[in-house]
């Protein structure tokens, strides 16, 4: 399992595949507000999106899911000002 | 040896399938090249199994399978390579009593004849072990019949009283679980069209099928049942009276969000070997109800998919129930259910409705 | 591949052929003839088969098409007419060739993609349906908004790069894609962005497995490394190169404050106008100068060929420069539609308030003179039908007074201008509905369609028709007005809808008109231009390097076989008598495909402003405008991937 829930918060931890986005789902649609990223090695794209679509604050940097260099996903948009950006790497 | 009769109209298929089933040496292979000869070579080569294309000149592939059906019951595999349309045909085609259908590639067929040709052999050897039943084949004749003579409607059928859910005081959500594959979808015909439109639990259907054919198969069954049956392919709200079939080639699996329960595709997951998982099916629902609301049924079918979840799910307190061996096209899947000690009931296919009604309602 | 096989394909596809020509023509005598159509669906059904059980894809797929129209026949969606049947023909003869070369040579003839996709463009044609668009030639030099918003963002921003934009199908996650790690497959990632396609609307019934992405970045690598990281998603992935800027000229005016002066625009014109001339006199002088080099002293005509290099480019700086003069902010034409859309809303009782923003944005005179009619049809028919009426925005929670805004932005040399309402959103079910209603495209095709690609449907000519509700328009009528008009500018439109949230319309317009690159080329005693970025070389070729391939010729070019085609042919015109000495072909590009097309002489390059075709011209595939000539005559310039299509 590479979802788990930890208080109020998402951890993502070790490739999350395909398969956990809707648990992830689940979670932020219950209320979860925070995602921790920091033990999160890779991140399918559906995850990514999920990530995407209901917005939570991000913790921990994007890790070795997306190239180096480049910004977590919606690092360029999508993301409320105010809302925590993941760490450029 | 397996006797073989291959039907199809273009010698090129004809042939590929002719070395593919020779090849693997347990069959003895004739060849027709349209639905006339095929009748004739019914009698003449007296074939265990058949392979039948839809289209074809002369006779087409429906009804050819439709007169092979009277004359002399043999299982018979669609070999379709139609989609959209043709996916009617074809679901039509395993109501009229055909064990199974196996789309043809859609690229290269000699090129990919390497990893389409292995599931082909399989699913012939196992549709040749099929019973082919009487009654059950003049009982679809007798529907397609009265339907030939104006649309098809819904048959009137005495209303039974209200269904009442266990527990309905509180916490009344449940859910019905249904697995099968090889010979599923007559079985599905005989499991939901006695079931009444008020049936309070939504029932969830995996049923191993290409995807081309699951639309069709919902479209067909909601023309059927009283209750309302679609094909899944958006997240969608679980509702009483409703039967939710599982997209092919993918998974279906339920879930919980925060306006309730919803049915929902999801990429096949590679663990699994078929799709529609009825496993991973009942695994999600057991992830989201207590097992006393929850009913598996599982019903023919090569293989074992659905076994194992459902005896956890017995083991839990859910109600499980297993197609009996003498109606079982296959009686794989529902075997193994049996045979790990995971099934409540064991009951024919024409008593499963009942049942599932008695313990939804008790 | 066996031998007989092939043989056993070869007899049946000779006799399901012959029959269905047979057939075709029976249709086309008796267009009712059920039986005939039966017939022809079967024998086009099997053959496609067959055609893929041997491997020849190409085949395959030309024929896939065919028996898709030949489908929507049965069920009775469409009509057989003659333009059907005459596609059918191409298509049975096609397969005929095809088939013929397979008998000839004993295997399944490769690269065969472009007859097929010319076939299938055939069939969509005389199905009525679109021409479907050319996927953007990856290597063309051309600056794409998104692109160049990419560049502004890269670390080091002169560097060389190819941008990428890639957006996955919806279904690809069940198709076993992981759109983030095929990015990351692009080797020297210099930038990535991540965002929906789509917003993504209501999140209680959020689908986490449909895909709703656009994954735009750029890379370091050469193209072809670029390309083979998307290999296995081609048709999702747009391409451009954008190559390295040289820093811009420092700004030329001692003071530090722009002065500014008032002068009329009539006169600006007519600046601009001498420019353009300047520009034909100077390609006239490059006439000259390549006709001097022929005679004259070495010296002198080095001399020559030098200062009219200087000259050109001059008259390059000269033109930009008057160009720029042309800039005119948007504010006066934003500015003349409030009173409009408060009467418009008026009149339908309803309450919108045009919030308008980047008025400030410059963009060529032509270009916003020609902005005022299709942005008035959009407004009328945000207003009209984007709009809710009062009672319905209340039920939804919506306060009464709507807002439409009208905002435009810079895009490197585009500007973006975004009209969006706060409606109710495009209703995709009845776009679909009446799509499907209109016949301009399959109900199966509809249903697969992303809603993107269904929203675009509303652009299409009689998508609505004149018998519209209102006395206004129909939601509808006359977008494709709109989207012809803004592609005449140079342009395109595309729409974004969210249900419940609104409608956005996006037009992306080039800043300036530009100067076209054009190789001149003539055939049958004609002359045209061809963009010099579509053309990879220009050569002159032996005819003993030609080979005989089934119905045509190709060439060895490089270690790849090229087919060979000639401009006449593609064109319609009659193909020269005899064999020249030696062939003069242009290696051309299109798509991921090169052809060899054959003309009978190279003229000069020249630099030309492009003007679009107007009237009846304009809907001519295979031009892409017109040029004017140094002595006078007009340049028609050709799109010569199209031709080719």
């Amino acid at each position: 399992m590479t979802v788990r829930r930890e208080g109020d918060v998402v951890w993502l931890e070790g490739a999350c595949r395909v398969e956990e986005a809707e648990t992830v789902v689940g979670l932020l649609g219950a209320g979860m507000r925070t995602v921790d990223l920091s033990r999160c090695q890779a991140l399918h794209a559906a995850v990514a999106q999920v990530l995407l679509a209901f917005r939570p604050a991000l913790r921990g940097g994007a890790g070795g899911s997306l190239p180096a260099r480049a910004p977590a996903p919606g690092a360029d948009r999508g993301w409320r000002s105010g809302d925590k950006r993941p760490r450029r790497r | 040896m397996i006797r073989l009769l291959v039907v199809d109209d273009s010698p090129l298929v004809r042939r590929l399938l002719g070395e593919l089933f020779r090849a693997a040496g347990d069959f003895e292979v004739a060849v027709a090249r349209d639905g006339v000869e095929a009748l004739e070579a019914l009698v003449a080569f007296k074939p265990d199994v058949i392979t039948l294309d839809v289209q074809m000149p002369r006779l087409d592939g429906i009804s050819c399978l439709d007169r092979i059906m009277v004359e002399r019951p043999t299982p018979v595999v669609m070999v379709s390579s139609l989609t959209g349309e043709g996916a009617a045909e074809t679901v039509e085609a395993l109501s009229l009593g055909a064990v199974d259908v196996v789309q043809k590639p859609g690229g290269a067929m000699s090129l990919e004849i390497g990893t389409f040709g292995p599931g082909l052999v399989e699913t012939v050897r196992a549709a040749a072990g099929a019973r082919i039943r009487r009654s059950h084949r003049l009982a679809e004749r007798v529907r397609g019949l009265s339907g030939a003579a104006g649309p098809r409607t819904r048959p009137p059928r005495p209303r039974h009283p209200p269904v009442a859910a266990k527990g309905a005081a509180g916490g009344g959500e449940g859910l019905v679980l249904v697995g099968c594959s090889t010979g599923g979808p007559p079985a599905l015909d005989a499991l939901l069209q006695p079931l009444p439109g008020d049936f309070p639990w939504p029932i969830v259907v995996a049923q191993h099928m290409p995807r081309a054919f699951t639309g069709a198969l919902a479209r067909r069954l909601d023309a059927l049942c009283e209750l309302d049956v679609v094909e899944v392919v958006r997240p969608t709200p679980l509702q009483p009276g409703c039967v939710y079939i599982g997209r092919g080639d993918a998974d279906v699996i339920v879930t919980r969000r925060s306006s309730g329960l919803f049915a929902l595709g999801a990429p096949a997951d590679p663990a699994y070997r078929w799709h529609p998982s009825a496993d991973r099916l009942v695994d999600s629902a057991r992830e989201v109800l207590p097992a006393a609301n929850l009913a598996g049924v599982l019903m023919t079918g090569m293989g074992n998919d659905g076994a194992a979840a459902m005896t956890r799910l017995y083991a839990e307190g859910g109600w499980t129930a297993a197609e009996a061996e003498e109606t079982a096209v296959v009686w794989g899947m529902p075997g193994e259910l049996v045979r790990a000690g995971g099934a409540r009931v064991v009951a024919p296919l024409e008593a499963l409705a009942d049942a599932l009604l008695a313990a939804v309602a008790s | 591949m066996s031998d007989d096989l092939l043989s056993a394909f070869v007899e049946e596809a000779r006799e399901l052929l012959e029959q269905a020509s047979r057939d075709l023509l029976a249709l086309e005598a008796a267009p009712a003839d059920g039986a005939a159509l039966e017939e022809l669906f079967r024998g086009v059904h099997t053959l496609k088969g067959s055609a893929g059980l041997v491997g020849f894809d190409a085949m395959g797929r030309a024929l896939h098409a065919a028996e898709d129209r030949l489908s929507e026949v049965r069920r009775g969606a469409r009509a057989v007419d003659a333009a059907l049947v005459e596609a059918l023909l191409e298509v049975a003869g096609q397969a005929e060739r095809w088939v013929e070369a397979v008998a000839a040579e004993g295997v399944v003839p490769a690269g065969e993609a472009e007859a097929a996709d010319a076939l299938c463009a055939r069939l969509e044609a005389a199905a009525g349906g679109p021409v479907a668009e050319r996927p953007a030639a990856a290597t063309a030099a051309a600056s794409v908004a998104w692109a160049e918003a990419l560049r502004a963002q890269a670390p080091d921003g002169a560097g060389h790069l190819i941008a990428f934009r890639y957006v996955p199908a919806s279904d690809s996650y069940f198709a076993g894609d992981d759109p983030v790690s095929v990015v990351r497959g692009v080797p020297d990632l210099a930038l990535l962005r991540v965002a929906p396609a789509m917003p993504f609307g209501e999140l209680a019934a959020y689908d986490p497995f449909a895909c709703n992405l656009v994954l735009t970045g750029a890379s370091r690598a050469p193209l072809a490394a670029v390309r083979a990281a998307f290999r296995f998603v081609p048709d999702q992935v747009q391409l451009v190169e954008l190559p390295a800027i040289e820093s811009p000229a420092p700004p030329t005016s001692g003071e530090g404050r722009a002065r500014s002066i008032r002068v009329d625009a009539g006169r600006i014109d007519a600046l601009a106008a001498a420019a353009d001339d300047l520009v034909v006199a100077k390609n006239a002088v490059a006439h000259l100068v390549a006709q001097a080099a022929g005679f004259a002293p070495a010296a002198l005509a080095r001399g020559l060929m030098a200062a009219h290099a200087d000259l050109d480019r001059r008259v390059g700086r000269l033109h930009e420069g008057i160009g720029r003069m042309r800039l005119v902010p948007l504010a006066p034409l934003f500015r003349r539609f409030p009173p409009v859309v408060r009467q418009i809303a008026g009149g339908l009782g309803k309450q919108v308030d045009l919030v308008i923003a980047g008025d400030g944005v410059e963009v060529d005179k032509t270009i916003v003179d020609g902005l005022y009619e299709p942005l008035l049809h959009l407004l009328r028919n945000a207003a009209d039908h984007g709009v809710e009426p009062p009672a319905a925005r209340r039920a939804a929670g919506k306060p009464v007074p709507a807002v439409v805004r009208l905002s435009a932005a810079p895009a490197g040399d585009e500007v973006l201008i975004e009209l969006a309402d706060d409606g109710g959103g495009l209703d995709m079910g009845r776009v679909r509905a009446t799509a499907a209603a209109r016949g301009l495209a399959a109900a199966e095709a509809l249903e697969a369609m992303s809603d993107e690609a269904a929203a675009d449907l509303i652009f299409r000519p009689g998508f609505s028709t004149a018998a519209a509700v209102t006395e206004l328009s129909g939601r509808g009528v006359g977008l494709d007005a709109v989207r012809s008009r803004v592609a005449a500018l140079g342009g395109r439109v595309e729409v974004h809808s969210a249900r419940g949230a609104g409608t956005r319309f996006v037009i992306r317009l080039p800043v300036r008109v530009r100067l076209a690159r054009l190789m001149m080329v003539q055939t049958g005693g004609e002359t045209f231009g061809v963009p010099l970025e579509t053309v990879v070389e220009a050569t002159r070729i032996a005819p003993e390097r030609l080979t005989p391939v089934r119905a045509g010729r190709a060439l060895v070019w490089r270690d790849r076989a090229v087919p060979l085609v000639s401009l006449a042919g593609l064109l319609d015109m009659p193909e020269p008598a005899g064999e020249p000495d030696e062939l003069k072909v242009m290696i051309v590009r299109s798509g991921d495909q090169l052809a060899a097309v054959s003309v009978d002489a190279f003229g000069e390059r020249i630099e030309a402003p492009l003007r679009p075709l107007a009237g009846v011209l304009a809907r001519v595939p295979g031009l892409l405008g017109s040029s004017l000539l140094g002595d006078g005559r007009v340049l028609m310039v050709l799109d010569v991937p199209e031709l080719i299509g």
